[in-house]
C-alpha cells in the first residue's frame, strides 16, 4: 500500500550543530521536506553545503540536533533498515569478490546461506554483473565497481535507496550508462525499491532523473526551493523546458 | 576519477558514448563530439573505434553516426545490452579465434600466459596485454568469458 505523502518519510524543522575544535557550528537548520513512496527526489546544493549529512540523517546514522524524522508516520529512532546507500567511492572491501561483496548486508543481516545465496544471484543478475561473480574490485573498472555498490544496497531490498553522488567518480560517458541503468531498475517491477533519494551537486544530472529536486542553500543548509520535473522520460538535454529549470537551479545555488 | 586509465574501452563507455550520439539526434561530427565530451583526441578516437568494431557507429570521413544496431542496443534491458555485445563479440576474429581454442581445451580454460604467446603468434599486429585486458572485461560483460585472477587462467563461461 502506498503511503500518502506527509506519512512515508519526513524531515520537519531539523537542525544539525557540529563541534570542531570547541566550536560549535550549526551545518543544517530549520529543513524541513517529504518525500511520498515511489519519488525518485534529487538533492542539490552548493558544495560543502551538508547534503551528505542530510542523507545520514534521513537512513538515521547520525541524529539531528532538534526536529524531527518520521518514516511511516512514526518518528525514526536508530538505523533505518528499510533504507540502503550507495556511496560515491563505492566502499568496496578489496579482498572479497564481488558476490561476496554483494553478499555483505545480508550477512550482516543474518540471512541463511541459501537465501543469501539466492538474493545475491538475483541482484547481481539484475545490475548486470553475471559473469563478474569472482573477480576483485581492483580487476573492476570504475562503472562495474559501482554496479558492485548498487547491487549490495539492492540486495537488502530496501523500501528507499540513497544514493551519495553515485556517479561522480565515473568518467562522463560511463556516468550517461549507469543513470540510465538506474532508470530501468527503478522502473522494474521485480525491484522492491520503489524510492530513490539521490544527492548530487550535477544539476542536469538531478534534471534527467528526478520527478523533483530539491535546492537546498549554503550553510546553514534549509530548502531553497523544490522543483517538479514534469518532463517526459527519458529526459533529453534538447527539450527546451530542460534549459530553463537548469537555469532556475544553477541561480539558486549560485 | 578513478584509478588508471584503463587500455581497453570499458562497454559502460562504449554505451554512453551511443547514447550521447543518439541525444545528439544519431549524428555528429567527430571533433565537435569530443569537444562537447571534453574528450582527449587520441582517447575518443580509441572509444569511437571500439564502438565502430563492434558495429554500433560508423564513421564516414570526420563523421560518426549510429547504426541500426547502434540505435537498438539503447533500447534494450540491462541484459539486453548484454547478449547483443555477446552476439557482436563472437564476429571479431580475436574473440571467435579464442573462443574456438578454449573450447578445444579439456576443462575449456586457457593460461594467460599460452593465451597471449598465441595471441601473439595468430595477431601479430595487436598488442598482446591489450588485447588480454579486452578479452577478459568484455568477455566477463557478455558472459562469454570467465576469468580466474588468482590462476591467472581465462575460461569458457557456461553460466554455472
Amino acid at each position: 500500500m502506498t503511503s500518502s505523502r506527509s506519512d512515508f518519510l519526513s524531515l520537519r524543522n531539523v537542525a544539525r550543530d557540529f563541534t570542531r575544535e570547541t566550536r560549535s557550528y550549526r551545518a543544517i537548520d530549520n529543513l524541513s521536506l517529504e518525500v511520498e513512496e515511489g519519488e525518485f527526489v534529487a538533492i542539490v546544493g552548493p558544495s560543502g553545503c551538508g547534503k551528505s549529512t542530510l542523507l545520514r540523517i534521513l537512513q538515521g546514522l547520525i541524529p539531528p540536533t532538534s526536529g524531527e524524522v518520521s518514516y511511516q508516520d512514526r518518528p525514526q529512532e536508530g538505523v533505518n533498515s528499510d533504507m540502503a546507500m550507495v556511496f560515491q567511492g563505492f566502499a568496496l572491501l578489496p579482498w572479497l569478490s564481488v558476490r561476496d561483496n554483494v553478499a555483505l548486508g545480508l550477512v550482516a543481516r543474518g540471512r541463511t546461506l541459501s537465501e543469501i545465496d539466492r538474493t545475491v544471484s538475483f541482484y547481481i543478475d539484475k545490475v548486470g554483473l553475471e559473469g563478474y561473480e569472482e573477480a576483485y574490485p581492483r580487476e573492476l573498472s570504475g562503472g562495474m565497481k559501482q554496479r558492485v555498490g548498487l547491487a549490495r544496497a539492492l540486495a537488502i531490498e530496501p523500501r528507499i535507496l540513497l544514493m551519495d553522488e553515485p556517479f561522480s567518480n565515473l568518467d562522463a560517458l560511463t556516468s550517461v550508462t549507469l543513470r540510465d541503468e538506474v532508470l530501468m531498475l527503478w522502473k522494474d517491477p521485480e525491484m522492491p525499491v520503489r524510492t530513490i533519494i539521490m544527492v548530487t551537486h550535477i544539476i542536469e544530472e538531478a534534471i534527467l532523473m528526478a520527478d523533483r529536486v530539491v535546492v537546498l542553500s549554503r550553510r546553514p543548509t534549509h530548502v531553497v526551493r523544490e522543483i517538479t520535473v514534469d518532463l517526459p522520460r527519458p529526459r533529453s538535454r534538447k527539450h527546451p523546458e530542460f534549459e530553463r529549470l537548469s537555469d532556475e537551479i544553477f541561480s539558486l545555488i549560485s | 576519477m578513478e584509478g588508471e586509465p584503463e587500455p581497453y574501452t570499458g562497454i559502460s563507455r562504449i554505451i554512453g558514448l551511443l547514447k550521447i550520439l543518439k541525444e545528439k539526434g544519431g549524428a555528429s561530427d567527430l571533433y565537435q563530439l569530443g569537444v562537447d565530451l571534453h574528450l582527449e583526441l587520441g582517447e575518443e578516437l580509441q572509444i569511437v573505434k571500439a564502438a565502430e568494431s563492434l558495429g554500433f557507429v560508423v564513421t564516414p570521413e570526420s563523421d560518426i553516426a549510429l547504426t541500426p544496431l547502434g540505435e537498438e542496443i539503447l533500447e534494450k534491458d540491462i541484459n539486453g545490452r548484454k547478449t547483443l555485445i555477446r552476439e557482436r563479440l563472437l564476429t571479431l576474429p580475436l574473440f571467435s579465434r579464442v573462443f574456438e581454442w578454449l573450447e578445444g581445451e579439456e576443462g575449456e580454460s586457457l593460461s594467460m600466459e599460452e593465451l597471449k604467446r598465441r595471441i601473439g603468434e595468430a595477431f601479430p599486429n595487436e598488442d598482446v596485454d591489450t588485447s588480454f585486458s579486452m578479452l577478459v572485461n568484455w568477455g566477463r560483460y557478455a558472459e562469454l568469458f570467465g576469468y580466474n585472477a588468482s590462476r591467472e587462467e581465462l575460461y569458457v563461461d557456461r553460466g554455472v
